[in-house]
């Protein structure tokens, strides 16, 4: 190495960051707001910042300050992480880059070429976790790498998960107590869905818990038969972690076959609900079902937002979950109690819930071989779109579609590594040329205290863009459509908007970078940050 | 090469599982007899259909009735397309073995096959006359290059049935797809702007107005805006003779752009 090479080293040694601990990530939120060192931003997973530079009466004054345009068509589900100053991210579907956040410019950049793939819902991955000086990323062919923050070199390599068996990783891993915690994608492929905990230092497994119950485990008398075999359950969307109960909360996803429940008898066990596992152990201390024996692809993959505040006058450690199903439930996070369910959303396929929380079934609007229409469409009345909460407001602000599919009972037909559905649904995607109803997304804001929409941002199409709110009383979203918006958060109005030309399908991000703040987020296949004019 | 020797490699070519990868271009597909079909269709609506339709119509994914595939038509090519995906879509690749993958190529071949044209008793140019003339349909709608775009262009319109043609004809409001509804907006200094929706958003609408022009709206600067879903179309019923009616539908029925 020459000398001008070793001194630019030493230079990009010298502004990269400083050794990112599982304590620094806990205390981030309060401590650190200037960054983003994980993929909800914090383990409460509000999506909320305590940022105030751009705020309601400024906003209109943001202006684009740099465009990092990918070189990959796929589609950008991804969250960068920020760290003093750097940003990492994925290019889709496995590639990883170090970008100046202040003006886009690129450090480094790792490629991986995955092999052979089948996943459902494209070639896609949805960010990376950072331990000490360290970044992790699970691969569509199911390996976990770890690259070396500082140089994008390649520290190891390890084998996940089969991708000739369905399997593929597409989350980003949860940095816990000095351990990764992620699980597989693959529900549409007859997996056998688990959460695993991995030592950062060398890929070795710390514990697994099956969220697909083996023979012998609790909840595996839930499926009838083998059906458990080829059960599903399968983790694509981080969770969340409470420091003081040490406890980890993930959304598991649906069922397999997604469409036909002649067989798979009984709950299906842990498909479609949040488990509550001890961050050291593993073991599970409860766990919550959205949508037992579900016929309808209701994943519950979406984040659990943690939230400390009253609830019917008493103080509470709480959980809100806006759940595919349509329905938007308030729970005990120290025990997984059921406080409050209401709908959200159009929904047919239950009638309501018991006191419990659980579904009152509404067999009318089971899939059928003739085919019947139902009210959450496919892709539900939510997904895996991240809400945000904002404790100055106290409203849970989620990303909603209005729209039914029609549910088609077929033959699921199992073969290693390919679909196993079971189905055909139709009306997957509304279209506003195409459908004589095409219904519409929203942003609603609801009081978690009732359920009630305080009030609700109406979109001609719908949004797979998540949500963040910030200490400046601001909402950020994007849509389908391509346009990123910002609205009051107290109140809904638009107060900036502006057409980025590519559908959002990611979560925005705020963040400080040479010290001034700025919003990125990801639209079509490029990123775009923006903030003040000078 | 003797016959036995090319079935042996057409058999390995079907049944390795190195056959999803490698090995078959220029390749016929061995496994294309009725049992086939119907094998690759069992497949194709457990595993395809989801995103390419049940009947191979379309949906999420393209139609696959047209015989005519972008990443190559020929049985080797759409048999790669399926094993290996394709790269930048929602394609993705696939894990059957050869045998399975030769029988989602037959179907796949089925869906566009044995289709023959519907006939009926009636002259193409004749019709093309009345379409310029008599019906004075070219005031509004374009066909060959010829008329007006203020209604939806017709030069492809012949892959429709010839009911459809009928309904549209005599029956235009019967039914009006979402595409060719109106969008009508007042703006805050109260010109009118009209015209057919070409797209809306959240925050605007396209429209092509009645002089021709591209017309993009904010909705913010409209004081009222409203989608209308009937024809502005006329019908002909009672306005053509049978055989009029008949050349012009078999000149309709002649449009196809490719």
């Amino acid at each position: 190495m020459n000398v001008i090479r070793l001194f630019a080293a030493l230079c990009l040694a010298a502004a990269l960051p400083a050794q990112v601990t599982s304590d620094r990530i806990q205390k981030a939120a309060d401590a650190e707001p200037e960054n983003w060192l994980t993929y909800n931003g914090s383990y409460d997973s509000q999506h909320f910042r305590q940022l105030k530079d751009i705020n309601r009466e400024n906003v209109s004054n943001l202006e684009l300050k740099w465009v990092w345009q990918a070189q990959s068509l796929e589609k950008f589900e991804m969250t960068p992480l920020i760290v003093d100053d750097v940003m990492y991210i994925v290019q889709m579907p496995n590639d990883v880059l170090a970008l100046d956040a202040k003006t886009g410019s690129v450090y480094w950049s790792y490629t991986h070429i995955p092999g052979k793939t089948n996943v459902c819902c494209g070639r896609v991955n949805r960010g990376l976790a950072i331990h000490e000086d360290t970044l992790y990323m699970g691969t569509i062919d199911g390996k976990l790498l770890a690259i070396d923050a500082k140089t994008g070199g390649l520290k190891w390599s390890k084998h996940m998960v089969d991708a000739d068996g369905g399997y593929s990783l597409t989350v980003a891993p949860l940095v816990v107590n000095d351990k990764l915690i992620f699980g597989s994608a693959g529900g549409e492929y007859g997996i056998q869905g688990f959460i695993v905990a991995i030592d950062p230092k060398n890929g070795d497994e710390l514990w697994r818990f099956n969220t697909i119950p083996r023979p012998g485990e609790p909840g595996h008398e839930t499926w009838g038969g083998d059906s458990w075999k080829r059960g599903g359950g399968s983790i694509w969307v981080t969770g969340s972690y409470d420091p003081e109960l040490n406890l980890t909360y993930w959304g598991v996803g649906n069922p397999s076959p997604d469409w036909n429940i002649d067989v798979r008898p009984g709950d299906n066990l842990y498909s479609d609900s949040v488990v509550a596992l001890n961050a050291d152990t593993g073991k599970l201390e409860w766990y919550f079902q959205f949508t037992p024996n579900d016929a309808w692809d209701f994943d519950a993959v979406q984040v659990p937002v943690l939230v400390d505040r009253e609830f019917k006058g008493k103080q509470r450690k709480l959980m809100l979950w806006g759940n595919r199903n349509g329905f938007f439930y308030v729970l005990d996070r120290t025990n997984g109690e059921f406080l409050l369910g209401e709908k959200f959303a159009k929904v047919t396929w239950a009638k309501g819930l018991d006191e419990k929380g659980r579904p009152i079934r509404n067999k009318d609007f089971e899939p059928s071989r003739e085919g019947t229409r139902s009210w959450p469409s496919v892709q539900g009345a939510t997904n895996w779109y991240a809400p945000s909460y904002n404790h100055k407001t106290g409203l849970f602000y989620l990303s909603t579609w209005e729209y039914s599919s029609v549910y088609h009972k077929g033959d699921p037909t199992y073969s290693r590594g390919n679909r196993y559905v079971g189905s055909l649904p139709r009306g997957v995607w509304p279209n506003v040329l195409e459908d004589e109803d095409p219904g519409h997304g929203s942003i609603q804001a609801l009081d978690p205290e009732t359920g009630q929409k305080e009030w609700e941002f109406k979109m001609a199409n719908v949004t797979e863009s998540g949500l963040l709110s910030t200490d400046g009383d601001i909402l950020i979203s994007g849509s389908k459509e391509g346009h990123f918006f910002v609205l009051d958060s107290f109140t809904g109005e638009q107060l900036w908007t502006t057409s980025l030309g590519g559908r959002i399908a990611a979560s925005p991000t705020t963040y400080k970078a040479g010290g001034k703040q700025l919003i990125t987020v990801a639209a079509g296949n490029s990123l775009f940050t923006f903030g003040l004019k000078e | 090469m003797k016959v036995c020797s090319l079935a042996l490699i057409l058999a390995t070519a079907a049944v390795s599982p190195l056959a999803a990868q490698h090995g078959v271009e220029g390749l016929a597909n061995p496994y294309n007899t009725p049992e086939d079909i119907a094998a690759g269709g069992r497949l194709f609506r457990s595993h395809c259909g989801v995103c390419h339709g049940p009947k191979g119509e379309g949906g999420r994914a393209p139609s696959l009735m047209t015989g005519r595939f972008r990443h190559g038509s020929d049985d080797s090519s759409v048999y790669r397309t399926i094993s290996e995906g394709i790269p930048g879509t929602e394609m993705p690749a696939t894990f059957f073995n050869g045998q399975q993958l030769w029988q989602l190529v037959a179907f796949s071949r089925s869906l566009s096959e044995g289709k023959a044209a519907e006939q009926i008793d009636g002259d193409v140019d004749k019709g093309r006359m009345i379409f310029a003339g008599k019906g004075s349909c070219t005031n509004c709608h374009m066909a060959e290059g010829k008329g007006r775009r203020t209604a939806p262009d017709l030069s492809d319109i012949g892959k429709r049935s010839l009911a459809d043609l009928e309904s549209s004809i005599l029956r235009p409001n019967e039914k009006v797809l979402p595409r060719h509804w109106v969008a009508k907006g007042l703006t805050k200094d109260g010109k009118t702007v009209q015209g057919m929706r070409l797209n809306e958003d959240t925050h605007s609408v396209q429209l092509i107005d009645q002089n021709e022009r591209l017309v993009s709206l904010a909705k913010a600067d409209l004081s009222s805006f409203e989608v209308i879903k009937t024809s502005t179309m006329p019908s002909y019923d009672g306005k053509f003779s049978k055989s009029e009616l008949n050349d012009l539908m078999s000149y309709l029925a002649s449009l196809r752009k490719n």
